[in-house]
């Protein structure tokens, strides 16, 4: 490994011993388990390619606010069939606590360059306080 | 006083210039975008091959093959009554497996073939040149392009190249509508059958083009692709409504634009195009252009050509108005360099767009009649004489007509007399008449005026071979008391082409007297109107309609999308570029391909506990 880049990994080391990217938390997440289940919504995106063969959306969601979606698990909500994919999901087995969720959009089409397809930034979070 | 001969705004094609590989015609398979009833599923890593096909029986499917690495990836084939979709969505249920999806079907680029895309380097560039079949005797620079400096549109082409449910307005010089390579793309209505509207003449609603300007515009946006004939647009298929708010000369006032958006917007154009600028920030066109984005409008305007910064050193309306249906163009060369005329401006421009040795439609054959062929027909009396100078810029032999005889640039030469009424004029025969030879007649030329008060300088006209200050002439235009040099012009006629004569009165009443006058450069321009000319040019006016083309193909592939969201996905698909960075708001030049991809973050999430 070049010594740079481990001077550079230092600088960026945050005072609690997370390492932050982007001001976005790399800790893995850690959602309590539990019985209670989350519904989670959005609004439809207006691109067909998310809504067609190949696209969707992937719900990440944590136990902290601000994390990367790197950190988090997550819901695939691909398109299924009809004119549009499907604009909520369900996320079950939770345990109390509050539960941080970011949505991203994706779809199959390639922006020159990409070596995979597309991927929206993600929503604004939301927190839900789970009982 | 002299009588105003500005222009407000002007159409943006400097004054510079513009060859290669013939297009290879690949044959482009039928589109599916996957196999019917079948799919591929990697299974996770301990995943043992019993529970594979068990899985696989639970459905009826057969495993046709594994492929990948390990083996892990089966290409399964489904029941009959299956749809892919479902199948898909079984196996992406379960938790043995890593992914599911579709046997997707790739398809060869599609590449058009007409016969001038080769030269089209915007639109795929492999560092090619302009053939010089495109070049039309133009002198083209750069000579050549650099690889992948291009829209990326042979990639976004597999995905959507019709854009006839986009009507997208040029507002410009009008559109030769007959042309070979646009009258499938038109756009059309019962009550407009000329395809579009003229805010130019109070009686003339045709909005032909006389100048060239507005049909090359509107062949970058939509050429007919793909039909063998000519070159091809953005879109393959398109919906151009010509509106014309620019004369023969390329010159348009406020008024006329104003009217032009207007009409557009209630005529149903979701895309204007609006290659022109002007340095007044004119308050019934940003009125325009506000109810344009109300409506939902996509307003895609050139930077300007001046080679300065919109932020600090100049202004360029409609791109500097603060609305956000807006998107500014500079103008990129073959190489993604920014091209010397462009503007540019890290707040008020945007992205940029191929706008140097562009190859598209043209409105017919221009002609000129000049001083540099000699003064072969010129009538002379009164003082006016015939002479050659010489150009200390160029060495070069410059021919201008004097008054008086003696006339000398550095002002030495001998007073005018008091009384004058001193006559130049030509006959201009046209080779042909009528309606059946269409033609838009200019002239321009620049004048050195040193004019006492009251004594004029008129330009009139006459149809027929005769002096055109007699009875039946019409005076044009009249400069009085003037000094300093200035380019004058006017057109003469549209529409019609007729034998007529054109001419300069020197006249100078009882009192004061001063050095006189000297024309020099005169031209008199004849557009021939036909169906099937090309040209080579640059200028922002070029870029613009490169995005213009863009927007239509976003809104053709995401019917659901707003103005907002096709103004946002073509900054944000845009590809970062060297040249650009601190040079326009986004550092990017627009790409088909990314701007199709770019995907906007999801809104109004809500969460709650079941």
């Amino acid at each position: 490994m070049k010594k740079a880049w481990t001077l550079g990994a230092l600088f960026i080391l945050s005072g609690c011993g997370d390492v932050k990217v982007s001001s976005k938390v790399e800790r893995a997440c850690a959602v309590p388990a539990g019985l209670k289940k989350v519904s989670v919504a959005w609004t439809a995106n207006r691109e067909r390619a998310v809504n067609s063969a190949g696209g969707g959306y992937r719900v990440y969601y944590c136990d902290y606010p601000g994390f990367a979606l790197s950190a988090a698990s997550f819901k695939d909500v691909p398109y299924v069939s009809g004119s549009a994919s499907p604009t909520s999901v369900e996320i079950a087995d939770v345990g109390s606590g509050s539960l941080y969720i970011q949505v991203v959009g994706y779809s199959a089409l390639r922006a020159p360059n990409a070596t995979a397809g597309a991927q929206s930034q993600p929503s604004t979070e939301v927190t839900v306080a789970v009982p | 006083m002299r009588k105003s001969q500005t222009s407000l705004l002007t159409l943006l094609v400097p004054t510079l210039f513009t060859s290669f590989a013939s297009a290879q015609n690949l044959p482009r398979p039928t589109r599916h975008e996957y196999v019917a009833s079948e799919v591929l599923v990697k299974f996770k890593d301990r995943v043992s091959s019993r529970r594979r096909h068990r899985l696989m029986g639970e459905r009826g499917h057969v495993k046709i093959r594994d492929i990948g690495e390990g083996g892990r990836t089966s290409r399964i084939r489904l029941e009959s009554s299956e749809s892919v979709e479902e199948a898909v969505d079984f196996y992406r249920r379960d938790p043995d497996v890593e992914y599911a999806e579709p046997n997707y079907v790739f398809h060869l680029k599609a590449v058009p073939n007409d016969p001038r895309f080769g030269s089209q380097w915007g639109f795929s560039n492999s560092g090619q040149s302009v053939s010089t079949a495109d070049t039309f005797g133009s002198t083209i620079d750069p000579a050549s392009g650099s690889a992948g400096s291009d829209m990326g549109l042979t990639a976004a082409w597999d995905l959507v190249n019709d854009c006839s449910s986009v009507p997208v307005a040029v507002i410009d010089s009008g559109v030769q509508y007959n042309h070979e390579d646009l009258l499938a793309n038109m756009w059309s209505d019962p009550s407009f059958p000329q395809h579009g509207y003229s805010t130019v003449d109070a009686n003339g609603l045709d909005p032909i083009d006389w100048n060239g300007h507005g049909t090359h515009v509107a062949s970058i946006i939509g050429a007919r692709g793909d039909n063998s004939v000519g070159g091809v647009g953005v879109c393959w298929k398109a919906n151009i409504m010509a509106v014309r708010s620019a004369d023969a000369q390329g010159a348009l006032t406020a008024s006329d634009v104003t009217e032009a958006v207007d009409w557009a917007r209630l005529h149903g154009a979701k895309v204007m195009n609006m290659s022109f600028a002007t340095n007044s920030r004119i308050d019934s066109l940003k009125d325009a252009v506000t109810n344009a984005a109300s409506a939902g409008i996509v307003v895609i305007a050139a930077a300007g050509n001046d080679g300065m910064d919109n932020d600090l050193e100049a202004s360029s309306y409609p791109c500097d108005y603060d609305l956000p249906n807006i998107v500014c163009v500079a103008a990129l060369d073959p190489t993604y360099k920014l091209a010397d005329f462009s503007n540019y401006g890290s707040t008020s421009v945007d992205v940029g767009a191929p706008g140097v040795n562009i190859v598209a439609g043209w409105a017919g054959t221009l002609s000129t009649d000049a001083f540099s062929s000699g003064f072969a027909g010129w009538q002379l009396n009164g003082g006016w004489t015939a002479r050659n100078f010489t150009d200390t810029t160029t060495g070069t032999l410059l021919p201008v007509l004097t008054n008086p005889n003696n006339w000398m640039p550095d002002g030495t030469g001998s007073n005018y007399g008091n009384n004058l009424d001193a006559r130049a004029w030509k006959n201009f025969d046209q080779a042909c008449s009528g309606s059946s030879c269409p033609v838009g007649l200019s002239y321009e030329t620049t004048v050195s005026f040193s004019l006492a008060s009251d004594d004029i300088l008129e330009v009139a006209v006459i149809w027929g071979n005769a002096d055109p200050f007699g009875v039946s002439g019409t005076v044009r235009e009249s400069y009085s008391g003037v000094s300093g040099d200035s380019i004058i012009g006017a057109v003469i006629e549209e529409f019609r082409n007729q034998n007529f004569s054109l001419g300069f009165r020197m006249k100078t009443n009882s009192s004061g007297v001063d050095k006189g006058v000297a024309l020099y450069d005169f031209a008199l321009n004849r557009m021939v109107s036909a169906t099937n000319k090309y040209r080579v040019e640059q200028g922002t006016s070029m870029a613009a309609p490169h995005v213009s083309g863009l927007a239509a193909l976003l809104l053709s592939y995401n019917p659901g999308y707003t103005a907002l969201d096709v103004v946002d996905s073509i900054k944000n698909g845009g590809v970062a570029i060297g040249s650009l960075s601190g040079k326009t708001s986004t550092g990017k030049a627009a790409n088909a391909m990314g701007s199709l991809a770019y995907i906007q973050a999801p809104t109004g999430v809500t969460a709650s506990v079941q």
